[in-house]
């Protein structure tokens, strides 16, 4: 008779758990969905009043409207970029990486002097950046985002692989020396491997700050390199806002990284649970 | 409806309309820019353009058209409107040179010119014979949007005017009128003071918001509503600086009475109106939800239905309107020129004749005449000859009353605040409004506001400022004309 109430008691709190959860999912997840509705709305249902809360028949005019004119092709430019420099910006950081946690190069300093460049606000050396790129004829240029993304990426890599590359027992590295691995082979066979986890979750992350960079996409490229961050805000005039083509950009702009997260995930987890450990 | 076919044939009428009221000696400045351009062929010129509906007059009928003509190919840089300004200034100031050609709002040439990043176009007027058809852009564009210190840096291009659009069947509703009557005692009729606008808004909201109908509806986005203010401020009396002293002069007794009637004016509208936007009170209108608004002329055009066929135009709520509206000046009579466009030329490009002549040809008579009634661009009337023209009038029933509406407002209309930094003095503006919408008392808004404006003018010097804002105040535009 005792356990019954105390049985009740738990699932009320089971239910009230549940409760909170879903409506905090509600919370987070309605601006997602609602994006996702409005790219797929005709302009009536739009600026319906009260609103429709979900399209009454799903088209995609929204969306061949941004092949047809060729907007789409910037989520195209915003994929080269990010996935280049981010490929890049994770060869020379894990190598570099490498090199300070296991010959402290540069000293105990230096990787605290590498992410502090990570904390200079961007619009601060922007218009230098131009400057120099006008200079280099490297606006609205891949070759120029790509280089400045790799370069603002660097700081990040670096500071997290390092902190991979610690974990790695060293007499593993040790072995494979012995065994006759160069350092190169070292750092293929063992030190990749194991800092795998690590390296998925780094290498996310910077494409994550590639794709949604805004400003020196703004201030770096004009007709031929535009991002889709950049064309979004092309919606948005003093006498139209393209409602249905900003959410359709944005949906397209969303899933390359949905699509990277959600296939990583496992990576993911673990990747930033090591980097937690590590601190 | 009209299609793009129709539109075609609309054009060449009017093209030949044009052709054959000229003198047969007359070479028209199209003509003359066509055939100097000739001499290009081969070459691009790069074209700063607002990105979205604007731009697709040089994308997809100016562009291809002048390459049909000249063999010279246009590159269009789309850019938002807020970032045009920086965009501009950055070619500039970097010596990069990759624009020719720009779009310019107006109230930011006595910066750029200052700045030195336009290029003076007298010399190239002179030069290709552009004076006469320059002479025809409507007074209100032509004396105030054109020059600088006497120099003239870009072409008036768009006929932006705010104009008011109303429901003529509710207006002329018997029913609707007598209620009016009843419940005001007085006539129901269009506004043509603010304080009759409040008696109709007011009025209007009582006897038909059961029909989900309110008697006004304005964008009120601070963005939008800093223009209806400055419009407002005006007609009403308001200076915006001391002239001898340049101190500001927002705060003054019309200010305070202009920003305590705009946040009164809320009550009769949509709830939620503090937010409406462009496109929000555009589709209030459009729905029939609102008796009354104020905006630029697309909505007239569109409040028709004219181009709403159109794909770009896909976005435009659809008009349950067509053949009710009818056009106004806005109450006070002087309706804000609130943005526009002038095209002018990079100093910094390396293709200054092509152009030139490419903007001469833009502009020309015969060539504004069919980008004014391209469906899916925004480019207004602009010219005599646009208000008077066959194949406009034709476009749908009451166009004749737009256009006779529109040319009222190229003669009344009241130039944007231009000083130096302007975007400075209008951040202020907008963020007083946002403060007004927040339930701030005017007054103390106002004062603050005032406040910031004499800083910013201290800091780039008062005498410096006074001179530009004496020779804006001295523009034919510049406040009413009592």
């Amino acid at each position: 008779m005792k356990g019954a109430p105390f049985h009740r008691r738990k699932e009320t709190k089971l239910v009230v758990r549940y409760l909170i959860a879903t409506f905090l999912v509600v919370i987070f997840v309605f601006p997602i969905y609602w994006l996702f509705a409005i790219s797929f709305k005709t302009p009536g249902e739009i600026f319906a009043v009260p609103p429709v809360w979900y399209p009454k028949s799903i088209q995609f005019n929204n969306y061949a409207v941004l092949f047809k004119d060729g907007d789409a092709k910037t989520v195209g430019n915003s994929l080269v970029l990010s996935s280049v420099s981010t490929f890049f910006a994770m060869i020379f950081g894990t190598v570099a990486a490498y090199s300070l946690a296991r010959f402290k190069t540069g000293g105990e300093n230096l990787g605290v002097w590498i992410i502090s460049q990570r904390m200079m606000p961007p619009v601060a050396i922007a218009f230098p950046i131009f400057l120099f790129y006008v200079w280099l004829g490297w606006v609205d240029t891949y070759i120029g985002l790509i280089i400045l993304y790799t370069a603002f990426s660097l700081p990040y890599v670096i500071w997290m692989m390092r902190g991979y590359i610690e974990e790695i027992p060293l007499e593993l590295e040790e072995s494979a020396l012995i065994d006759g691995c160069n350092r190169w082979e070292v750092l293929w066979r063992v030190v990749f491997p194991m800092a795998r986890s690590g390296l998925f979750a780094t290498a996310v992350f910077t494409f994550v700050f590639s794709w949604n960079d805004f400003l020196f996409a703004l201030v770096l490229t004009r007709t031929e390199v535009t991002t889709y961050t950049v064309q979004v805000t092309h919606y948005f005039g003093g006498q139209s806002n393209f409602w249905s083509k900003i959410a359709a950009m944005s949906v397209l702009g969303t899933i390359p990284v949905f699509i990277t997260v959600a296939t990583l995930q496992r990576y993911l987890v673990r990747g930033i649970s090591m980097g937690a450990v590590k601190g | 409806m009209i299609n793009r076919r129709d539109f075609g044939k609309i054009s060449l009428v009017a093209s030949l309309a044009t052709t054959m009221g000229r003198p047969a000696w007359a070479a028209s400045a199209a003509d003359t820019a066509v055939k100097a351009a000739q001499q290009y062929k081969g070459r691009t010129i790069t074209i700063v353009w607002e990105a979205g509906l604007q731009s697709l007059d040089p994308t997809h009928f100016s562009g291809p058209k002048w390459k049909e003509l000249t063999g010279m190919d246009v590159k269009v840089v789309e850019v938002a409107t807020a970032e045009m300004f920086t965009k501009i200034m950055q070619d500039y100031k970097s010596g990069a040179g990759a624009y020719d050609a720009l779009n310019v709002i107006p109230a930011w040439m006595p910066d750029l010119a200052q700045a030195g990043a336009l290029e003076v176009l007298d010399p190239y007027v002179e030069k290709y014979g552009y004076a006469p058809e320059l002479q025809t852009i409507a007074p209100t564009y032509r004396d105030n949007q054109m020059k600088v210190g006497g120099k003239i840096y870009g072409f008036p291009d768009d006929g932006d005017v705010f104009l008011m659009y109303y429901r003529r069947d509710l207006f002329e509703d018997p029913a609707v009128q007598k209620a009016f009557k009843e419940k005001t005692g007085k006539d129901l009729a269009v506004p043509k003071t603010w304080a009759d606008f409040d008696v109709v808004g007011a009025g209007l909201t009582d006897i038909l918001k059961d029909k989900g109908i309110y008697g006004a509806s304005f964008f009120r986005q601070p963005p939008y509503a800093m223009y209806m203010f400055e419009e407002r401020f005006r007609n009403e009396g308001g200076k915006f600086f001391d002239a001898d002293t340049m101190k500001a002069a927002i705060n003054s007794d019309v200010g305070v009475k202009v920003f305590t009637a705009m946040r009164n004016e809320n009550n009769f509208m949509p709830p939620g109106v503090e937010q409406f936007g462009f496109v929000e009170n555009l589709a209030t209108f459009l729905q029939g939800q609102s008796a009354m608004t104020i905006s630029w002329p697309p909505y007239g055009r569109w409040a028709e239905g004219y181009g709403t066929d159109q794909e770009a135009l896909n976005w435009v709520p659809k008009t349950t309107i067509a053949g009710k509206v009818g056009y106004a000046l806005p109450p006070g009579g002087h309706p804000e020129l609130a943005a526009g466009f002038a095209l002018s030329i990079s100093s910094t490009s390396k293709n200054k004749d092509a152009a030139y002549l490419f903007i001469q040809w833009l502009n020309s008579e015969d060539v504004s005449r069919q980008r004014v009634q391209l469906p899916y661009t925004l480019r207004d009337p602009f010219r005599d000859a646009h208000y008077a023209d066959p194949g406009y009038l034709a476009l749908w029933p009451n166009a004749k009353d737009y256009l006779a509406a529109l040319k009222q407002a190229s003669q009344t209309g009241l130039l944007d605040l231009s000083l130096l930094q302007t975007d400075k003095y209008e951040e202020v503006l907008r963020q007083a409004i946002s403060k007004l919408w927040a339930g701030d008392d005017p007054k103390t808004i106002l004062d603050a506001a005032a406040a910031q404006w004499n800083d910013i003018t201290q800091k780039i010097g008062v005498d410096k400022q006074k001179m530009v804002y004496a020779a804006w105040a001295a523009e034919s535009g510049a406040y009413p004309k009592i």
